[in-house]
C-alpha cells in the first residue's frame, strides 16, 4: 500500500506539473497526489484523521505550486 | 535614475529571488515549534485562513506597490507607499502616510538584520561544528555547549562575519549578477537539502522507544485537536504568515522595483507564495518535529525555539552520519537566513544608491558595516554578562519581528487596496496571465484584510499592555523577556537600551523617508497636486 500511494502522489504532482490545462492539474496533482499521500501515510501508522488533514495540506499545495510555478518558467522559455 | 535600474534577467530567477527572499529561519525553525505549540492540527486551519485571506492579499499588494516604484525609479517603501496615496489623498498628506510606512520599513530592515544575520552565523557556525563533532559526545550538554557558543566571541564573530561579508559581495554584485544569480544556485540547493532530509526524517522508524516514532510526530503536528483552536493559536498563526512571507517588511516592494513595468505580478506573487508555502508545511513540517518526536517524545517537540539549536543536535549524535545530517540541517538553515537577508542589505544599499547616491558596490559593504554596529550589542549581551537570556535580541524581536510588520502590513494594504481602491486593482491587473477578481478584490483585499489585520492589532496590543510592555521601567521589561529576579539588574539596561535603539531607528527612519519623498516630489508637495506621472 505504501508503494502504490508513492506512486500516485508522484505521479499525481509530477503529471500535475507538466500538463498544460488547469483542470488536469487539479485533479492529477491535488486529487491523484492527495489520495496516494493519504493511502502512504495511513499504511506507514498514521491516523486517519491526522492522514486527511495532512494530505489534503499537502495536496493543496502540490496543486499551487504546479498550477503557479511551470506556467512561469513556460513564459521563460517562450520569450 | 529610472532608466539605468538594473531588472531581473528572467521569470524563474525573479521567482527563485523571490522564494528565496520569503523562505527563512521562519519555515524550517519557527514553523514547526508554533506549530506544535499551537495544537498541531488544529494551528493550521488558522494558518491557512490567515495565508488566504491575509498572506495572498498583502502579497499583491506588495508586488503592486514595488512595480509602481521601480516605473518611477524608488526601491524603498516611503516613496511606494507616497506614489499609491496621492491618487486619493492630498500630495501633502501622501507624504506623511509614505514616510510613517517607510519608518517602519527601515526600522524592520535596519533592527531585523541586526539580530538576524546573527542567527544566520550561528547556523554556519553550528554546520561547522556539526561537521567536525564538536557536539557529538555524549557527555556535552547540548545546552550548555549552545551558551558556550554564544559567549565565545570567536565564534561569533567569525562566523557572523563570514555572513555579513558574504552578503555584502552577494549584493554587491547588483539585482542580476549577485542576486539573482547567487539564489538560481542557493535556492535548489535548499530544496534538495530540505527534501532529503525530509526523507530521512519520515523513514527514521522508531529507534528509541516504540511509541517514539518519526510518524507519531506528523501525527502530533497534523491532528486536528479541535479544543486546542484558541484566539491565541489563530494570532500565532497570523503572526507567522507575516514572518514566513516577508510581508510588511518592504523587502518584497524592494525586488519587485527591479521588474519591467509590465511584468506579471498576479502570477509572479503567487508562484512566490506557493514555492514558500512547499518549503514551510511540506518540507519544514516533515523535518525538526518527526526527528525531535523520534529521539525525544512529545516532550522533545515542545522545546520551542530550542528545538533546532539544543534538541536537534542531541538527536544527531545518535543518528547514524549524524554529523553529515546535522550539517547538512544547519547549512539548510543557513542557506535560508543567507537568501532572505540578502534581501534586506539590499533594501539599504538600494536606499544608499537613490537617496545618497553610493555606488551599489560600496553601498552593500556601508550596509554590512551599518548591520554590524546596530547588531553588536546582540552579540555583546551574553559575552559581556556571561548570561544566555539574549534579553537585547528579544526585546528587538518583540517589537520588530512581531509588532512593525503587522502595523506596516496595515498601512500598505489600507493605502493601496482600502483608499486608492479600483485604480489599485486595475494596476495589479496590468500585463497578469490571471487577473484578480474584482469581487476577491473589493471584499477581501479592501474590506476583510485590513480589518483581520486590525483585529490581530488591536489583541497584540491588549496583550503588550497586559504584560507591562510599555513602561519603560528596566525591571518590568527585563521581566517580559524571561529574566530572573536576580539577574535583572545586570540584564534590565541592555533591554533598556534596546528600547531607546528602537526608538532612535524610528525617529531616523521618518527623517530618510519624509526627505526621500520630499527630494523627489518636493514640488508637487507644495502645489498640492500631482506633476509627475510615468
Amino acid at each position: 500500500m505504501v508503494w502504490i500511494g508513492l506512486i500516485l502522489f508522484l505521479g499525481g504532482i509530477g503529471y500535475g506539473w507538466v500538463a498544460n490545462n488547469q483542470w488536469v492539474k487539479f485533479i492529477s496533482a491535488f486529487i491523484v497526489g492527495g489520495i496516494g499521500w493519504y493511502m502512504t501515510v495511513v499504511a506507514l501508522g498514521m491516523s486517519s484523521s491526522a492522514a486527511t488533514f495532512m494530505s489534503l495540506a499537502w495536496a493543496f499545495i502540490f496543486w499551487f505550486v504546479d498550477a503557479t510555478v511551470p506556467t512561469l518558467v513556460n513564459a521563460d522559455t517562450k520569450a | 535614475m529610472a532608466e539605468t535600474r538594473d531588472t531581473w534577467g528572467t521569470k524563474i530567477g525573479l521567482i527563485l529571488a523571490m522564494a528565496g527572499n520569503a523562505v527563512g529561519l521562519g519555515n524550517f525553525w519557527r514553523f514547526p515549534y508554533q506549530a506544535a505549540a499551537n495544537g498541531g492540527g488544529s494551528f493550521m486551519i488558522p494558518y491557512f485562513f490567515a495565508l488566504f485571506f491575509l498572506g495572498i492579499p498583502l502579497m499583491l499588494v506588495e508586488w503592486t506597490q514595488g512595480r509602481t516604484g521601480g516605473r518611477y525609479g524608488h526601491g524603498t517603501v516611503a516613496p511606494m507607499l507616497y506614489l499609491h496615496a496621492r491618487e486619493a489623498m492630498s500630495p501633502a498628506a501622501a507624504a506623511i502616510t509614505g514616510a510613517v510606512g517607510g519608518m517602519f520599513a527601515f526600522s524592520v530592515m535596519a533592527l531585523l538584520t541586526s539580530y538576524y544575520s546573527q542567527i544566520i552565523g550561528w547556523t554556519l557556525g553550528y554546520s561547522y561544528l556539526s561537521l567536525t563533532g564538536a557536539y557529538m559526545d555524549k557527555a556535552v550538554n547540548t545546552g550548555a555547549f549552545f551558551v558556550s557558543y554564544i559567549q565565545n566571541p570567536w565564534y561569533v564573530f567569525i562566523f557572523w562575519g563570514i555572513a555579513l561579508l558574504l552578503m555584502a559581495y552577494t549584493v554587491s554584485g547588483g539585482v542580476q549578477g549577485g542576486i539573482e544569480k547567487w539564489a538560481s544556485v542557493m535556492m535548489p540547493i535548499l530544496y534538495l537539502f530540505g527534501i532529503l532530509l525530509a526523507i530521512r526524517a519520515i523513514t527514521l522508524g522508531a529507534p528509541v522507544k516504540p511509541e517514539w516514532s518519526a510518524i507519531k510526530g506528523l501525527d502530533y503536528l497534523w491532528e486536528p485537536r479541535w479544543s486546542d483552536l484558541t484566539w491565541k493559536s489563530a494570532l500565532a498563526a497570523a503572526g507567522q504568515i507575516f514572518f514566513t512571507l516577508s510581508v510588511g517588511m518592504g523587502i518584497i516592494q524592494n525586488y519587485a522595483s527591479y521588474l519591467k513595468p509590465d511584468d506579471d505580478i498576479v502570477l509572479s506573487g503567487l508562484a512566490t507564495v506557493s514555492l514558500n508555502e512547499f518549503a514551510e508545511v511540506i518540507l519544514g513540517g516533515s523535518i525538526a518535529i518527526p526527528i525531535a518526536y523520534a529521539y525525544l517524545g512529545q516532550e522533545g517537540v515542545k522545546s520551542g525555539v530550542g528545538l533546532s539549536f539544543i534538541a536537534l543536535p542531541n538527536v544527531f549524535r545518535d543518528l547514524p552520519g549524524g554529523q553529515i545530517w546535522g550539517s547538512l540541517w544547519f547549512f539548510l538553515l543557513f542557506i535560508a537566513g543567507f537568501t532572505s537577508a540578502i534581501a534586506m542589505f539590499n533594501y539599504l544599499s538600494a536606499m544608499l544608491e537613490e537617496d545618497a547616491g553610493i555606488n551599489r558596490k560600496v553601498g552593500a559593504y556601508i550596509a554590512a558595516l551599518t548591520f554590524f554596529i546596530i547588531g553588536l550589542p546582540v552579540a555583546l549581551e551574553p559575552i559581556l554578562t556571561k548570561t544566555a537570556y539574549l534579553a537585547y535580541l528579544t526585546e528587538l524581536d518583540n517589537w520588530v519581528g512581531s509588532y512593525f510588520l503587522v502595523v506596516l502590513g496595515l498601512i500598505e494594504v489600507l493605502v493601496t487596496a482600502t483608499i486608492w481602491g479600483k485604480g489599485a486593482w486595475e494596476e495589479m491587473n496590468r500585463g497578469a496571465y490571471v487577473k484578480v477578481p474584482r469581487w476577491y478584490f473589493e471584499i477581501f483585499m479592501r474590506w476583510v484584510t485590513p480589518l483581520y489585520i486590525a483585529v490581530i492589532l488591536t489583541f497584540s496590543t491588549i496583550d503588550y499592555a497586559k504584560g507591562g510592555y510599555f513602561s519603560f521601567n528596566p525591571a518590568t521589561l527585563a521581566k517580559f523577556v524571561g529574566v530572573a529576579e536576580k539577574d535583572i539588574p545586570k540584564i534590565g539596561p541592555w533591554v533598556l537600551a534596546a528600547r531607546i535603539v528602537i526608538i532612535t531607528v524610528l525617529i531616523i527612519g521618518f527623517f530618510v523617508s519624509y526627505s526621500s519623498i520630499k527630494r523627489t516630489y518636493g514640488e508637487e508637495i507644495a502645489q498640492g497636486k500631482v506633476l509627475i506621472r510615468r
